[in-house]
C-alpha cells in the first residue's frame, strides 16, 4: 500500500465523498496503490484496518476537522491538508505527500 | 432516486443577485415543494453549514446543504442564475451561477446520504462539470444528473 488516507468536513455529506473519490482517482491515475476512508454523516466508510494502516508509507488527512480512531496509524507519517485541495487537485496533493514524506524519513 | 430528485426541483434562470437571495429562494422552494415545514429554519441551516466553510467549488458550482429535523424528506434542487451570485467564495475564484443544494433531514437514510454523495462526487471531473453547464433546457439537467448519479452508484 502506497499510502492511506481520510477525509472528513463539517457536514460529512458533501466534500467528504468528493474528496475520498478524488483522492482515490488520482492514486490510480499515479499508479499508486491507496485506500481512502470516509469520516462523515454515513459513520466511517470504507475504514481502514489496523494492518493496513500499518503496511501504508504514509496517512494523508484531508481534513481540519477531529479524526476518528488515530490510534491505528501510530509510527507512520501523517500529513493534514486542506480538504478542497483534495478535490481540487489531487494528484499534486498526493505528489506533495509522497516527496515531503520522503525528505522526513532520508533525515 | 425519484424522491430525491425530479424535474420540479430545477430552477433555471433565476434572478438572484447573492449568496443570501440564493439561500432564501432555496428555503421558500423546500417550503413549496412540502419538503420542509419552516423556510426560516432552511435558512438557518443553510448559513451555519456555509459558516463553516464555503460550498462555493470550481467552474461556477456551489453545493450549499442544509441538515435539519425541520426537513421533511432529502432532495436535490438544482439552481442556475441569470448573472453571476455575489459573496460567494469558489475554489478557482469563479462566480456561482449554478447551485446543488441539498435537504437533508436530521434521520435521513444511508441510501439517501449515499444518493446525495453521488450527486456531489459527480462533480469533480471537469468533463462532467462541463457537460452539465452545457445543459440548456431542465430536461436537460435532469436527464445529465439522473443518468450520472445512477452509474455512480457503488
Amino acid at each position: 500500500m502506497d499510502f492511506v488516507a481520510i477525509t472528513s468536513c463539517p457536514a460529512g455529506l458533501a466534500h467528504t465523498p468528493m474528496a475520498a473519490k478524488a483522492l482515490e482517482k488520482a492514486a490510480a491515475e499515479l499508479g499508486l496503490t491507496a485506500k481512502v476512508e470516509q469520516q462523515g454523516e454515513m459513520g466511517l466508510k470504507n475504514e481502514i484496518t489496523v494492518a493496513e494502516a500499518q503496511a501504508a508509507q504514509f496517512l494523508l488527512i484531508g481534513s481540519d476537522q477531529k479524526i476518528e480512531k488515530m490510534d491505528r496509524f501510530e509510527g507512520i507519517p501523517k500529513l493534514r491538508v486542506n480538504i478542497n485541495s483534495c478535490i481540487q487537485k489531487p494528484k499534486a496533493v498526493i505528489d506533495k505527500a509522497s516527496k515531503v514524506v520522503a525528505a522526513r524519513s532520508s533525515k | 432516486m425519484a424522491d430525491v430528485f425530479n424535474r420540479k426541483y430545477i430552477f433555471l434562470e433565476k434572478e438572484l443577485p447573492d449568496q443570501q437571495a440564493v439561500f432564501r429562494f432555496i428555503a421558500k422552494q423546500a417550503v413549496a415543494l412540502q419538503l420542509a415545514k419552516k423556510e426560516q429554519l432552511v435558512l438557518k441551516a443553510l448559513e451555519k453549514r456555509e459558516a463553516e466553510m464555503s460550498t462555493g467549488m470550481q467552474d461556477g458550482i456551489a453545493i450549499p446543504h442544509a441538515i435539519s429535523s425541520d426537513i421533511q424528506q432529502a432532495a436535490v434542487l438544482f439552481v442556475r442564475t441569470t448573472k453571476p451570485v455575489s459573496e460567494w467564495e469558489t475554489f478557482d475564484n469563479t462566480q456561482v451561477k449554478q447551485i446543488i443544494a441539498m435537504l437533508v433531514p436530521a434521520d435521513s437514510t444511508q441510501a439517501h446520504l449515499q444518493i446525495l454523495a453521488n450527486f456531489a462526487t459527480t462533480l469533480i471531473d471537469e468533463n462532467q462539470r462541463q457537460a452539465l453547464t452545457n445543459c440548456q433546457t431542465a430536461a436537460e439537467v435532469y436527464t445529465f444528473l439522473t443518468k450520472e448519479i445512477n452509474a455512480n452508484i457503488d
